[in-house]
């Protein structure tokens, strides 16, 4: 019979104490990050950064959320107003959010932009400034695809009409 | 630059703790929430349970599962393993430790024990889940220190809005399936109710007339509320009945007449791989000699019927800045068996109590509380020559216990700590203290590190704990007064970005006094024969490594390419008492476009060493023409599939295949085996137990 416990436990030790002293290293200030993803509409996988430069709202939600469903129409508006870009991600699969109302399917048309989220979204959340995974989870992000604010919670027309003036100023300035 | 609502970890904390898909219409602070977990924040720390995996409704539903241990087999470091040939005895397996570590809860409640784990796993209906929580490592459930290996946290979806859905599947082997939900969602609450009917032929697959699959009819009913604000309390709640019949062994489902049917040769013991040279019975190992079978359908069968009603509800209030909780939970469970002519019929009654409150204090979130678990069992019965055997393995276990944990994130959540202990004072075993501690680390916001130990204790009884030892003897001698205790370490490195995620994780287990059954011993001054009830001298220990690496190839294509290996330390046979690999390997492909789905999934699993885990030294096993049983099993693919089309928003139709390839392990070598002397028994099992399983159906959602 052989005894390997401690043999077994030391790389992981040694390893773990590796990330632990990278850590600190890696810590990014997200306030000055350009964001970006890579993330499916169903056909093809669609790129941030290749988009033309425009100010954008991107929105996480799921069907069962809600308040992400409550605000959906603010956000398709928006989106027809065509003065900002609008993305959504859902975070599910296509299939899922089939559960969402009618009204909410019909919201979900261009010029909204519809994407779906990775299976493992934490990356994905934690860099657009949301590593405790709430929904839903909404950002302006200007031409440079800088965020200009931030909020986890309802959204409203008002709320949005403001945040997407306030960044235009703030780029202005 | 301005940012709004920063959302610390412990406002979220609070938040999450008090949050539901109906609560989720209110404002919390700052904060909304869409469920009562966060979406993508694996893992937890500020939980009382910290789930390791996640299995949302959808993937449960993609893979073709009709009851939780389908749900959660062919996963890396999890897998579903049948101990008895004939009744199918399945348990779920974390870590590759026995299935009795496993700890079932009801929305974090834990209301399940040895007994109703044996058979009861198959009755877990999967209607109305949200997801399905697997902890695996001991150190990962305060609530749940028995927990050696795991716990696995089946969670009820809370409707927010009026619901049916229709599940209607047939399948090979007289497979039928029925699934049916409805929820009515109102103003402050919902209700819903569920049913199922499954069921499903024996499987014999090499024609000796002694199934390798059971039969089992199955029907599961079960109601669930929810009130969001009842005098400030948001209430949930569901209770479960469930009434399964099942059959193995002889063929088909008539229960009375194999009862019956007691003497003479209905079998063909000249078929299959190394089978008699004579139908009427095989060769004795140790004389050469042919030796006949005249115990009828009933002396190779075994019969179950359980009956089981189980309630769990739980209140949680805002207390200060915090909350405070009441759980409880209730299982009656009944069951009446028949083994190869024992009869046992156990009548078992579980009670969980809890309160508890999570609190702020500073930037600390603690956790404390207290539970009470009332668990007993009064048993009749009669061994295979009809020697009554009352009450043989009765026991009666109160456990009162108190918790505290501590959840602190520094570094404005980029380290996260938690760290608990718990003790019990348990009414035979006496005073346990099972600490853990875990931290999260997140590098960076797509690489995170977690490291977890911690210690767990489980009181043995003696229902089932390794085989069915105890139904065929007079009584049961107890040399056992140590609780089993579990050291566990884990290490999980994990990465996720848009397209790529990958996990890696180190598991190290150390098990001490493992309880044994010794079913093969002798009354000294009677000769009758007993079971001796001991604990392992030496301890037990498993290390494995897993990975799991998932891409998305294409917008609509995923693949998914895992791999697990496992290394056993263990000297005394029937601590480790069936077969397992020390090396599996999973390759999965998942196709969404429009209106289709598609799955296809391998599973490649590794040689096991046969003669080490059960115990060829000094019990040697035999095929039925005399020759000895294989050393090591051979290795083996398992590929199932599954495609779904979307007909309109109501209607989809599903056809999936499992074991495409028809790999049984009744191809290979039967599951049956006999000793030296020629006693026969079911537990040679290292591979599938049925073949290719074609099934289809249809689903409607309103």
């Amino acid at each position: 019979m052989t005894h390997f416990g401690n043999k077994a436990l030391l790389p992981s030790l040694a390893l773990w104490a590796g990330l632990l002293a990278s850590a600190a290293v890696n810590a990014e200030n997200q306030a000055k990050t350009e964001l970006d993803f890579e993330l499916s509409d169903g056909r093809q996988f669609i790129q941030l950064s290749r988009l033309p430069a425009q100010t954008t709202v991107v929105n996480f939600w799921r069907a069962d959320c809600p308040p992400c469903l409550r605000e959906m129409p603010a956000l398709a508006a928006l989106a027809r107003s065509g003065k900002v870009r609008v993305i959504t991600i859902a975070l599910q699969k296509p299939a899922e959010t089939l559960s969402a109302p009618s009204a909410i399917q019909a919201a979900l048309t261009p010029p909204m932009h519809v994407l779906h989220g990775p299976s493992e979204p934490r990356g994905l959340l934690a860099r657009f400034g949301n590593r405790v995974g709430a929904l839903p989870h909404t950002l302006v992000l200007d031409k440079q695809r800088r965020p200009c604010t931030q909020r986890t919670g309802e959204i409203t027309a008002d709320w949005l009409d403001e945040a997407v003036a306030n960044c235009a100023k703030a780029e202005k300035t | 630059m301005k940012y709004q609502h920063h959302l610390t970890p412990l406002v979220a904390a609070l938040s999450l703790a008090f949050s539901g898909a109906a609560i989720a219409d209110k404002q919390l602070g700052e904060v909304t929430v869409s469920s009562g977990r966060a979406v993508g924040s694996k893992p937890v720390l500020r939980d009382e349970i910290i789930a390791t995996e996640s299995l949302g409704a959808r993937e449960l539903e993609k893979t073709g599962a009709t009851m939780l241990t389908e749900a959660l087999d062919k996963r890396p470091g999890i897998s579903m393993q049948v101990e008895c040939s004939i009744c199918n005895v399945r348990n779920v397996v974390l870590n590759n430790l026995p299935g009795r570590y496993t700890t079932l809860l009801i929305d974090g409640i834990p209301i399940f024990s040895s007994v109703s784990t044996a058979y009861g796993l198959d009755s877990v209906s999967l209607g109305g889940l949200e997801r399905i929580d697997i902890s695996r490592g001991a150190g990962t459930s305060l609530i749940a220190p028995e927990a050696l290996a795991g716990s696995v946290n089946i969670v009820t979806r809370r409707p927010t809005k009026d619901e049916l859905l229709i599940n209607q599947q047939f399948g090979s082997y007289g497979h039928m399936n029925t699934n049916l939900f409805g929820a009515n969602a109102f103003q402050g609450g919902a209700l819903t109710a569920n049913f199922n009917h499954n069921q499903h032929d024996t499987v014999d697959g090499d024609d000796n007339r002694i199934s390798e699959y059971t039969s089992y009819k199955r029907n599961l009913g079960g109601i669930g509320f929810f009130v969001d604000d009842l005098g400030g309390f948001k209430i949930r709640g569901r209770l479960d009945i469930v009434d399964e019949k099942r059959m193995g062994g002889a063929m088909g489902s008539d229960y009375n007449g194999v009862k019956a049917n007691g003497s003479g040769n209905p079998f063909d013991w000249s078929k299959g791989k190394n089978g008699s040279p004579y139908a009427g019975g095989w060769i004795v190992p140790d004389t050469g000699l042919p030796q006949n079978y005249t115990d009828g359908l009933a002396g190779m069968s075994e019969i179950i019927f359980t009956d089981r009603k189980q309630f769990v509800s739980s209140a949680t209030h805002k207390l200060g800045d915090g909350t405070m909780r009441f759980a409880v939970g209730y299982a009656k469970h009944k069951q009446d068996s028949f083994y190869e002519k024992a009869i046992y019929k156990a009548d078992q009654a579980q009670y969980y109590l809890e309160a508890s409150t999570q609190q702020p204090l500073g930037e600390t979130l603690l956790t404390t509380g207290v539970t009470y678990r009332y668990e007993d069992l009064t048993s009749i019965g009669t061994d295979a020559s009809g020697t009554p055997n009352d009450g043989i393995d009765n026991y009666k276990y109160r456990t009162p216990g108190v918790f505290l944990q501590g959840y602190h994130s520094f570094l404005e959540g980029v380290v996260e700590v938690n760290g608990s202990v718990r003790y019990d004072k348990h009414n035979v075993f006496g005073g346990i203290t099972s600490p853990r501690f875990n931290v999260l680390w997140n590098h960076n916001h797509e690489l995170n590190s977690r490291f977890a130990v911690g210690r767990g204790f489980r009181a043995p009884t003696s229902f089932f704990e390794q085989d069915h030892g105890i139904l065929d003897t007079t009584r049961i001698v107890r040399h056992i007064d140590k609780a089993e205790i579990s050291d566990n370490a884990s290490y999980a490195l994990s990465y996720a970005e848009d397209r790529l995620a990958w996990v890696g994780s180190l598991n190290y287990n150390r098990i001490k006094n493992m309880a044994l059954l010794d079913s093969g011993a002798t009354d000294p001054l009677t000769g009758d024969p007993i079971t001796l009830f001991t604990s392992a001298q030496k301890p037990v220990t498993v290390i494995g490594g897993d990975l799991i690496v998932t891409y998305k190839l294409t917008p609509n294509l995923e693949t998914t390419i895992a791999a697990e290996h496992f290394k056993y330390d263990f000297s005394e046979a029937g601590t480790l008492a069936f077969a397992r690999p020390e090396t599996r390997a999973y390759l999965r492909l998942d196709y969404e476009s429009g209106p289709l789905t598609g799955m296809l999934r391998g599973t490649w699993t590794g040689p096991m060493d046969l003669a080490k885990f059960y115990d060829y030294a000094n019990n040697p096993r035999y095929n039925f023409d005399g020759t000895r049983k294989m050393d090591k099993s051979p290795d083996y693919w398992m590929v199932d599939l599954r495609g779904e089309y979307r007909l309109n928003k109501q209607w989809s139709t599903f056809l999936g295949v499992d074991n495409v390839f028809d790999f049984k392990q009744s191809d290979k070598e039967s599951m049956l085996w006999v000793d030296g002397s020629g006693a026969i028994d079911v537990t040679q099992i290292w591979g599938p137990n049925r073949g290719r399983f074609i099934y289809g159906g249809v689903k409607f959602a309103l």
